[in-house]
């Protein structure tokens, strides 16, 4: 089955502007649109740039907008999206070459949230032990592989740069929400800055993007309220 | 649980405006709904067309709804009760509208300076439509 | 407060959100037409009631012709329904499971509350003019 990719490539050490480029590949329905950049790349044209790792969604490094939409390459499959693919960059930030962007906008408001266990407490003897409630209370937010799909699909972060973001927002509700960490406080004054949750419109383009169906509007909700009454329940 | 510091940021205010938006929506919901009630009660129960229906959900003041077919309804409206929700349904709904063109120019508008300005301009122009609507509601 | 837009309003307006994506464009779009009608009603109205402006009546005039009335109509009526949907939600993120399921019911009730009066109004003003 011969299947039509069209690429949006950019160098900017040659390109004035991004453009789009033809390829006829040969596909299966069950290959993913990975498999199909793969056969470009290697077979023919190597100058094709595109991030990947592990091709099996765990990884987060080939997610891009497939279709108009923001999904990981390895987790579609050419039966998904049709013989005609439309395959270009994630919006909002900086092209580095072709299908690879500069992710470090993203990882900068990652950091702002302070995605990290804090707990100045004495260690305990043996565990800081956790409840299987207050373990559920988090669980769906721990699944983040940090692909950049949803901050890159959220009309909020395509007006500014500044605003934090959807995936920043997972991991501060991962945190803020864990019963052992004790940083609750610092994170949730970041979250309420002007570019923080109150520029969440529920548009819900975060969740429909998430490859790993993360209720993320759902999660910003719940920070929202966590904001507005100065506690977590 | 955890936090017991009160939530204080730069974002203070944008928190408020969140806030007011959505209860603005809602209580803005509610006066359509008692301004409809009223004019269904003051008989208007076969003589109402969407757009009349539409002048009364919106401003229920004498002046805007003179034109229906309502009879009388001047009569019984020049009381504090109705001149306080009048001016309360302008207050909400300029407020609401404003805010809401605030956080459109500002999702679209990259300069800070003009973004400042605007804000100044909008403040201005809600401020003048307070105004307006409360010389119009007690003095005419 | 610097903001650094990297997205144009056209490229973020070809990305093929779902639902909730148009559902945000149109709330934006009706929102500003409903500022844009009243303060140029108001306005009118004020000019026309003060100095009998002949502009300002002719503004009054298409504002009330049955035509822009439905165009209100609809405008209000998405907005106000949408902005419940939206306030519903911030005020019970639980009910965000059920985004999808939300936005039909959504839906149903406005095809309903907007296409019986604007049923009515259309055949009112058709047999009347």
């Amino acid at each position: 089955m011969k299947v039509k990719l069209r690429i949006l490539r950019y160098d900017p050490e040659k390109d004035k502007r991004p453009h789009f480029e033809n390829y006829v590949v040969e596909g299966q329905p069950n290959d993913q649109v990975l498999d199909l950049l793969n056969q470009v790349k290697w077979y023919q044209d190597g100058t094709l740039a595109y991030r990947r790792s592990c091709a099996h969604g765990i990884c987060g490094s080939d997610a891009m907008r497939i279709n108009g939409v923001n999904r990981l390459a390895c987790k579609v499959l050419v039966k998904d999206v049709g013989r005609k693919i439309k395959i270009e960059p994630l919006l909002g930030m900086p092209v580095v070459k072709d299908l690879i962007v500069d992710m470090e906008p993203f990882f900068e408001h990652y950091r702002s949230v302070m995605p990290y266990f804090v707990n100045d407490d004495p260690p305990p003897q043996r565990e800081r032990l956790q409840s299987i409630v207050e373990r559920e209370r988090f669980d769906d937010t721990t699944k983040c592989i940090l692909c950049a799909a949803c901050t890159t699909s959220c009309p909020s972060f395509w007006a500014s740069g500044e605003y934090i973001g959807p995936a920043a927002f997972v991991q501060a509700h991962r945190f803020i929400f864990d019963s052992r960490d004790r940083a609750a406080a610092e994170r949730l004054v970041v979250l309420n800055e002007r570019m923080g949750v109150w520029r969440c419109h529920d548009i819900f383009n975060c969740t429909e993007a998430c490859p790993r169906e993360i209720e993320i509007t759902k999660a910003i909700g719940e920070l929202k309220m966590a904001v507005a009454k100065g506690r977590i329940d | 649980m955890r936090t017991s510091r009160p939530i204080r940021s730069s974002g203070f205010i944008e928190y408020v405006l969140w806030l007011f938006t959505r209860f603005s929506g809602l209580l803005l919901l509610l006066f359509a709904a008692i301004s409809m009630g009223v004019a269904f009660s003051l008989g208007g129960r076969t003589l109402l067309d969407l757009p009349t229906m539409t002048r009364w959900v919106f401003f229920p003041n004498p002046n805007h709804v003179v034109n229906s077919d309502i009879p009388d309804v001047s009569v019984g409206w020049s009381n504090a009760f109705w001149q306080i929700f009048s001016v309360l349904m302008i207050f909400l709904a300029a407020g609401h509208g404003i805010n809401g063109v605030r956080m459109v120019l500002e999702d679209y508008i990259s300069r800070p300076l003009l973004v400042a300005m605007l804000r100044v301009l909008l403040f201005m122009l809600w401020l003048a439509c307070m105004i307006f609507a409360v010389y119009v509601i007690l003095y005419s | 407060m610097a903001l650094s837009r990297r997205v144009s309003f056209l490229a973020g307006l070809r990305y093929r959100g779902k639902q909730g994506m148009l559902n945000f464009i149109l709330h934006r779009i009706t929102g500003l037409g409903i500022v844009a009608f009243v303060g140029i009603h108001v306005v009118a109205g004020f000019f026309g009631q003060q100095f009998g402006d002949d502009l300002s009546f002719a503004l009054n005039t298409i504002y009330e012709s049955w035509q822009f009335q439905l165009f209100v109509y609809f405008s209000v009526l998405y907005h106000a329904l949408n902005g419940t949907r939206l306030t519903l939600m911030d005020l019970f993120p639980k009910l965000m499971r059920f985004q999808r399921e939300l936005l039909w019911l959504q839906w149903a009730i406005f095809v309903v509350s907007f296409g019986f009066p604007s049923y009515f109004l259309i055949q009112t003003s058709l047999s009347s003019s």
